[in-house]
């Protein structure tokens, strides 16, 4: 499908998507120079600072997925929707206070699976990975498969050159750079992103008669407005879970939490929280104004790119509106690709290379075989999405399997004793009971289903035989 | 999501309530192929459309909307609320009483 409003030339979405490539390659490059050690490419040398560290944690949460389908919330569940979207930011909010604990806890940590072997043994880490490489492959290629689509609609791009193009590009500077050029790049990125939401944002505001879009809404949507929506109350608890999980568990903010500055980390998970609040409402909020501006959406899936596009040309940006799309589409989805990029390579070399496969890697081996990680991550996730299929359903089929996690993470961070067998089978019980859930009710419950099962779990193992943790992590 | 088929024309799309569209509403008039239509109260709902120069009206397409049983619903929501709850109740008084414990025994790990 091509949004005919705001497609641009097949030459300038190339020339667009090409120049942000150099410019993201050429900043990786530059600020990968500072990576002198494993240390260095893996957590930017522990010595990240507050504006640095709030930005990219925003950055990577704000995802194709955040531009893509809070407006497609907004459309399906209304003001309830926009609401659960935006609940996200609260893990974000509450990753803040776990910062200080998982330094002191690990104060070499490098990965989340540090954690989790410390906490639950062999057994409990490979369950760990097991769940978050299905997560964070799901979440790479679903945003792969977003950047081929949204740049076939918008400038014209065949869906596999568009595709491979983002991976490239992002491959490359994180490849160059690591972590350093991956929250360098991530800051740019965020300042865009915000600066295109609010300029979008503003103009539907400014073109919205609000006591006409409610009249509008009440008569012809009725349930975007209604309080007592099932889907939609569900799918606050539910994302808000979905969103603990993702964040609680991920290696992309583990990393981030060993690599932030020890005093700055709690600030900077707590600001970022703040910041991606609105972003979702925002977005949203421009798909309610739809129906009351006039503009029909053809396909949901594009409902933000589609509606910002008219709210632009009716404005009379013209062909900058496509551009304007393209430029923000581009910056959310490669802030995020880079991070899970690099905190999934770090995890395949800490925890299987190291870990599992028991090899050591010297200091001299570690860019050779990061650049080996990153390529093969990159090539797979290309592989996975050049068939385009939906694998937007296995993310949110993830969810489940994230959920089941909290509270582990929880119970390892702040108890101090737990029965670790029983923490384990909740987590394996979560995952199959959310999933049952996701089938037998509905997506909107998986994640609840998860997190509750895992959580009864968790609680009993406090007080069923349970043992002292270990407080050391031996290698 | 409703789509058609067409010449590329411009057409009509109209809702109503009823079957025989007694009074009916216009949901879209243009060129594209589809529209996605949310926000449906609970019920049957009708669609047709015709081309925007006359002609004969499509047969109806009905769209039934059902929501989920609410007894079903407040149990989940129940639990929604205790999970969250508790989740985010663990978290605050664990990080509290983790603070508390650290610096009483600052620099042992």
């Amino acid at each position: 499908m091509i949004l005919a409003d705001a497609s641009i030339s097949v030459g300038t979405g190339w020339a667009i998507v090409i120049a942000l490539g150099v410019l993201w390659v050429g900043l990786g490059l530059l600020w990968g120079r500072k990576a002198k050690d494993a240390e260095g490419f893996m957590l930017a040398g522990r010595k990240v600072g507050l504006s640095l560290g709030s930005a990219t944690a925003m950055a990577t949460w704000v995802t194709s997925n955040t531009t893509m389908l809070a407006p497609l919330f907004a459309l399906t569940l209304g003001v309830w929707g926009l609401l659960a979207y935006s609940t996200a930011s609260f893990g974000l909010l509450l990753f803040a206070l776990f910062a200080p604990r998982i330094r002191r806890l690990l104060p070499e940590g490098v990965t989340a699976g540090d954690f989790f072997r410390l906490r639950y043994g062999r057994g409990g880490w490979i369950l760990f990975l097991l769940v978050t490489m299905l997560y964070s492959l799901s979440w790479l290629v679903s945003m792969a498969i977003a950047g081929g689509d949204i740049l076939e609609a918008l400038a014209g791009i065949p869906y596999r050159q568009g595709m491979t193009l983002i991976l490239v590009v992002c491959v490359l500077y994180t490849l160059f750079g690591g972590l350093y050029a991956v929250i360098g790049t991530d800051f740019v990125q965020s300042i865009i992103i915000l600066v295109g939401i609010v300029f979008v944002g503003a103009l539907t505001v400014n073109q919205l008669d609000f006591p006409v879009a409610y009249e509008h809404l009440r008569t012809f949507q009725p349930s975007l407005l209604d309080i007592a929506l099932p889907a939609a109350l569900l799918a606050v608890f539910n994302n808000l879970l979905f969103g603990f999980g993702e964040v609680f568990h991920n290696n992309v903010w583990w990393s981030r939490a060993f690599a932030m500055r020890k005093e700055v980390a709690p600030r900077a998970f707590a600001l970022s929280g703040l910041l991606w609040f609105p972003i979702p409402i925002a977005a949203g909020f421009i798909a309610l104004a739809a129906g009351p501006l006039g503009i029909n959406v053809p396909d949901a899936n594009q409902t933000g790119p589609v509606v910002a596009a008219s709210v632009m040309e009716n404005a009379g940006f013209g062909a900058a509106a496509g551009i304007l799309i393209l430029v923000v589409l581009f910056c959310s989805m490669a802030s995020s690709i880079d991070s899970l990029l690099a905190a999934t390579s770090d995890l395949l070399i800490r925890d299987v290379n190291e870990g599992l496969l028991q090899r050591r890697v010297d200091e001299r081996g570690f860019r050779k075989l990061a650049a080996i990680v990153i390529l093969s991550v990159g090539l797979l996730t290309w592989l996975l999405a050049l068939p385009h299929w939906p694998i937007i359903q296995a993310l949110f089929l993830s969810g489940p399997l994230v959920a089941s996690l909290i509270w582990p993470v929880i119970a390892g961070l702040f108890w101090q004793r737990a029965n670790v067998a029983l923490v384990r089978t909740g987590i394996v019980a979560g995952s199959v009971l959310g999933i049952v859930a996701y089938y037998m009710i509905g997506w909107f419950t998986a994640a609840l289903v998860g997190a509750g099962v895992s959580m009864l779990f968790t609680l009993a193992s406090r007080w069923i035989r349970p043992m002292p943790f270990r407080d050391t992590l031996s290698h | 999501m409703i789509s058609w088929s067409g010449d590329g024309n411009e057409i009509v799309l109209e809702q109503s309530a009823e079957i025989t569209f007694a009074s009916p509403v216009v949901r879209y008039e243009g060129t594209d192929r589809s529209s996605a239509i949310g926000g449906l109260p609970e019920g049957t709902h009708y669609f047709r459309i015709r081309s925007a120069e006359g002609g004969e009206w499509s047969d109806p397409l009905a769209i039934e909307v059902v929501f989920l049983e609410r007894t079903r619903l407040a149990l989940l929501l129940a639990m929604g609320g205790i999970v969250v709850a508790m989740t985010i109740g663990a978290i605050v008084i664990g990080f509290f009483q983790t603070r508390d414990r650290d610096r009483d025994r600052k620099g042992d790990p």
